[in-house]
């Protein structure tokens, strides 16, 4: 790259950090007036950056998909792989594979599938709207009511399902525009550890999300996640920053978003695959939509649902 | 949506900014909607938006008290011409190849743009939480959007039928 390519990208850089000075916004005018190739490199930044903004989702989501799909085995996670002593303190080995595409190249489960969770929210308490849930056992996350058939939507499973209702909750600390819903809820795994704990076994969390009929500026894009927690993890997860989540989970497996159709009679299943680190005591699942693109004011949810979620546990082969 | 992309991008070279790219493609939806008897079925509807942007941004211009980046009109000029030719590459085509250059970044440096991009963190945030400087993450990011546009030249060359 030549030296006026180099300098290009640093005052792009300083433009991105808002910290261009008077003399480097003079440099950048020159240099774009007299050179066509730092114009094309410019031309090119933005773009980009657009690109990225605009479909962010989309395109790291798929590209994580296929890069999960040809490392099947891939053992780590990236941002503890930028932070090594992290994950040396963590002690851990990651198994990552995961989306509803990969789902069927999954080798057939090795004996018994035991059934940790099935929620088609037809009893039981409603989602607590206070964020991340600190007990186990219970849904919260942002607002969201159990309803029955609305508007053309019928509950894939039995007679109610939930809705979302906005991508907030109780007591938000940021108040700045959100663009994601989401329930969460924590699942005790110790339960479960003789099935586990040598490595040999996957979670495995799926559920349905549909919508009413929603305008042609926008797309919703639905997600799931597991993180595995050790116990102290879980006791801390009130306090955490969803960045220091990421980086403190043992373990972190997240789908490739589906994008929601239009059409109210037809439910779409997005699900995720997780090997169990097996000194994991605690799995976190979140299940939630996105909006895009994204806007300045927070996102509107004018009737989206979610009904028959499932999560189990299977046995797998070690890994070599 | 894909010409959604298409007219923000051309705005996001002129303007520079994301929160103003956004403020102006509204007025130029605006524009668009009260001029769309003008707009001749069957040519290039993002071409014809991308001729309203650019006015649209110069007077958006002469109304900020201050721009985030002072360039002059002739360069605004030359830099418009440059994003139409650069956005006259079919849109899937674009797409296809960033997609393939993102999936050739090693995984450390994916999760930084979708803390970044997809979960809307800030810099400073995105540090604070790395227990890094503010500016590292910057230089970081800078590496990686670098990589990214290395990629696409080379795609760009490969699909304009260069050979090894």
């Amino acid at each position: 790259m030549s030296t006026e390519m180099k300098r290009m990208d640093e005052l792009t850089s300083r433009l991105r950090e808002s910290a261009l000075s008077t003399d480097e916004q003079a440099e950048l005018d020159a240099l774009l007036q007299r050179c066509p190739e730092a114009r094309r490199r410019f031309v090119d930044q933005m773009l980009l950056e657009n690109d990225l903004r605009e479909d962010e989702a989309t395109l790291l989501a798929e590209s994580a998909t296929k890069t999960a799909t040809t490392a099947r085995h891939t053992s780590w996670f990236g941002w503890l792989a930028w932070r090594p002593l992290t994950a040396a303190a963590a002690g851990i080995v990651l198994g990552m594979f995961c989306t509803s595409m990969v789902f069927a190249y999954v080798a057939p489960s090795l004996g018994k599938v035991i059934t940790m969770l099935q929620e088609s929210f037809e009893s039981g308490p409603a989602p607590l709207v206070t964020g991340v849930p600190i007990e186990a056992g219970k849904w919260s996350g942002d607002f969201t009511e159990i309803v029955g058939e609305q508007e053309g939507v019928r509950p894939a499973n039995g007679g109610k399902m939930l809705r979302f209702l906005s991508a907030d909750y109780e007591g938000k600390s940021n108040a700045g525009p959100s663009r994601m819903a989401s329930v969460w809820r924590l699942v005790d795994l110790r339960p479960y550890r003789r099935e586990f704990a040598d490595g040999g076994a996957v979670a495995q969390l799926s559920a349905v999300l549909n919508a009413q009929a929603f305008s042609q500026d926008r797309r919703y894009l639905g997600f799931v996640q597991i993180h595995a927690l050790d116990a102290e993890m879980a006791v801390a997860l009130k306090e955490q920053h969803w960045t220091e989540l990421n980086a403190s989970s043992l373990a972190l497996t997240r789908s490739a978003g589906v994008e929601l159709d239009r059409d109210p009679a037809t439910w779409q299943r997005i699900d995720c695959e997780q090997r169990l680190p097996g000194n994991a005591d605690f799995l976190l699942i979140e299940i939630g939509l996105k909006q895009m693109p994204k806007t300045s004011q927070s996102a509107e949810f004018a009737g989206h649902y979610l009904d028959d979620v499932r999560l189990t546990l299977a046995r797998r082969p070690l890994l070599p | 949506m894909a010409e959604r992309r298409r007219i923000l991008g051309f705005i996001q070279v002129l303007v520079q900014d994301r929160a103003a790219a956004e403020d102006v493609l509204q007025d130029v939806s605006a524009v668009l909607w009260t001029k769309f008897d003008q707009f001749e079925i069957g040519t290039d509807f993002a071409a014809w938006a991308m001729c309203v942007a650019r006015l649209t941004v110069l007077n958006w211009r002469r109304k900020q008290a201050k721009l985030p980046v002072t360039l002059c009109d002739e360069t605004l000029r030359l830099l418009a011409d440059e994003a139409v030719a650069a956005l006259s590459v079919p849109e899937d085509e674009r797409r296809e190849s960033l997609q393939e250059c993102l999936r050739r970044l090693p995984e450390a440096q994916r999760e930084l743009l979708r803390a970044h991009y997809e979960h809307g963190e800030d810099v400073a945030a995105i540090a604070q939480a790395a227990q890094r400087t503010t500016r590292s993450i910057y230089l970081r990011l800078e590496k990686i959007h670098a990589a990214l546009l290395d990629c696409l030249q080379h795609k760009r060359w490969l699909n304009a039928g260069g050979t090894l």
